[in-house]
């Protein structure tokens, strides 16, 4: 069981006991965590699955695919170095932990 | 609405599932039953005819796993079809003998395959593909299927065909138009498919009325038979001729149906009483004004919003940007806006992704975009299609139009 800590833009923060083999996007709809929409339910259509990844676990992710790249241009919030499709991540032990900064909006 | 009232959802598909869970997090407090005559926890459809045929897990499907639904105190009514309505004493029928009694119904009871009326049909080896159930008995039956013929050459029936050939069957798509998904796409993107599909092999043949289903002797598919041209072997046929909507419930509850149950910007149906949302719906389309019925998880998820929205005092018109997607052999092909009536187009390579893009317009105003390979296209084009002021061809430009900067006018 790995730990998922959400943060919001006020800064509040929900710790999800998330299921491995789920991804952060599941995740966080599962829980009903504010701030992650996935309107096309993981099929990297929508880029409202947006969010930051702490820096730190960045590098234990597996990068992003050149389509990842490339729906992570029309964010609504501004793309920057930390910012991955939530619906590309998998849960494992290895980010056990993880900060994950949502965004203002997905719209 | 107070603690004491109770909305009814009548179907536990996408926009049934996406109704409820709406509810609780607009903090609506009046007790909430999602019913559905499915038996399994309300899932997501798309991957049925691509991934899940690969991987047959059924939990990467669920919409949501079944704590929520204790969480957010959603009563669950599965496995029971809904018989009647009785909109005087406000009360709903089910085939176990049960009743539900609401304040307020929601019906988002879908769509249903349409059927092909010829002899033969019911012959083992004809499928169609809708449900999870279908889904399954289909994942056993292409482990020994040679040889595939898909009849119809709509989104569905091109992803199931592309799923099939992946998987090394041979497959044929029998289109009874003169190109592939004439009903959503324009030319060009037909052919760009058409090329798709036939460059690895799968055969297309257009124009083609199925005529009956051939029997092997012993009650099994031996090959489809077509008006005027050649049988074609098959030991798998798969029917993907488009849906129906579920509206006969709502037909004899005496409500205005007209190609789905008809509903305003508020998804209220005929009875202020009672709404409706997703693939049952018929509604006027706010940019065209064209009354249209829209097969999409996006109408199903938007319309779900809507309805929450009312139901918890923030009314707020329906107007959002119809937009689909289809991933088959060719890649990831992404519509925004209704493009159906286009007499313009304009193609132009993508700007950002490996594909193309096709710009449609009537009378010289912007109905959308079809994008292959071209996913932020497709994001932008929603936004502009999302502009209060309808955007016309001469402020797009030729192919060097700035999309970002129409966007920032």
């Amino acid at each position: 069981m790995t730990i998922l800590v959400f943060i919001d833009v006020d800064g509040n923060e929900t710790r999800v006991d998330a299921t491995d083999g789920d991804t952060i996007m599941e995740t966080a709809v599962d829980h009903d965590v504010e701030g992650i929409e996935a309107e096309c339910g993981g099929e990297m259509m929508c880029a409202t699955c947006h969010s930051y990844i702490d820096q730190e676990f960045l590098d234990r992710l597996p990068p992003r695919t050149e389509e990842e790249n490339e729906m992570l241009e029309c964010t609504a919030a501004e793309r920057n170095e930390r910012s991955r499709l939530t619906c590309q991540i998998i849960v494992d032990p290895e980010i056990d932990g993880v900060r994950i900064f949502l965004p203002e909006s997905q719209y | 609405m107070t603690s004491s009232e109770h909305v009814v959802i009548l179907g536990s598909g996408q926009a049934g599932l996406r109704a409820a869970a709406r509810l609780r997090s607009c903090s609506y407090g009046g007790q909430v039953t999602l019913a559905g005559d499915e038996p399994t926890l309300p899932y997501y459809r798309p991957p049925l005819s691509k991934d899940y045929l690969k991987h047959g897990n059924d939990n990467k499907l669920w919409l949501r796993k079944k704590e929520f639904f204790k969480k957010q105190n959603i009563n669950l009514k599965l496995g029971c079809r809904a018989i009647s309505i009785d909109r005087k004493v406000r009360r709903t029928c089910f085939d176990d003998g049960q009743h539900l009694d609401y304040d307020h119904l929601i019906l988002a009871l879908g769509a249903r395959n349409r059927i092909l009326p010829v002899p033969g049909i019911d012959l083992d080896g004809v499928i169609s593909l809708r449900t999870l159930e279908d889904a399954r008995e289909i994942r056993a039956r292409m482990t020994h299927a040679k040889r595939l013929v898909v009849v119809g050459g709509g989104f569905i029936g091109l992803e199931f065909a592309a799923s099939a050939h992946k998987q090394g069957v041979e497959v044929t798509v029998i289109e009874s138009q003169s190109r592939l998904m004439s009903r959503v796409v324009c030319p060009a993107v037909s052919d760009y498919f058409l090329d798709a599909y036939q460059s690895v092999g799968v055969d297309v043949q257009f124009a083609r009325r199925v005529d009956e289903i051939v029997d092997d002797g012993r009650g099994n598919v031996a090959g489809v038979g077509l008006a005027g041209a050649d049988a074609i072997r098959a030991d798998l046929v798969l029917i993907a001729i488009g849906v129906v909507p579920n509206v006969e419930l709502a037909v004899e509850a005496g409500l205005t149906v007209s190609d789905g149950i008809a509903v305003d910007e508020n998804m209220t149906a005929s009875d202020p009483m009672i709404s409706a949302i997703g693939d049952c719906t018929s509604f006027i389309h706010s940019a065209s004004g064209r009354q249209v019925r829209l097969e999409s998880i996006q109408n199903a998820n938007d319309q779900a919003n809507c309805v929450a929205a009312k139901l918890v005092g923030e009314k707020s018109p329906y107007t959002s940007v119809p937009w689909f997607w289809s991933v088959q052999y060719g890649g990831k092909l992404q519509i925004a806006g209704l493009t159906v009536d286009a007499d313009e187009f304009v193609r132009c390579p993508s700007q950002t992704g490996y594909g193309f893009v096709v710009h449609c317009f009537k009378n010289r105003s912007y109905l959308g975009t079809e994008c292959v390979g071209a996913p932020a296209e497709h994001i932008i084009a929603r936004k502009l299609l999302a502009l209060p002021n309808k955007v016309t061809k001469r402020e797009m430009g030729g192919c060097d139009y700035n999309l970002m900067a129409l966007l920032s006018d």
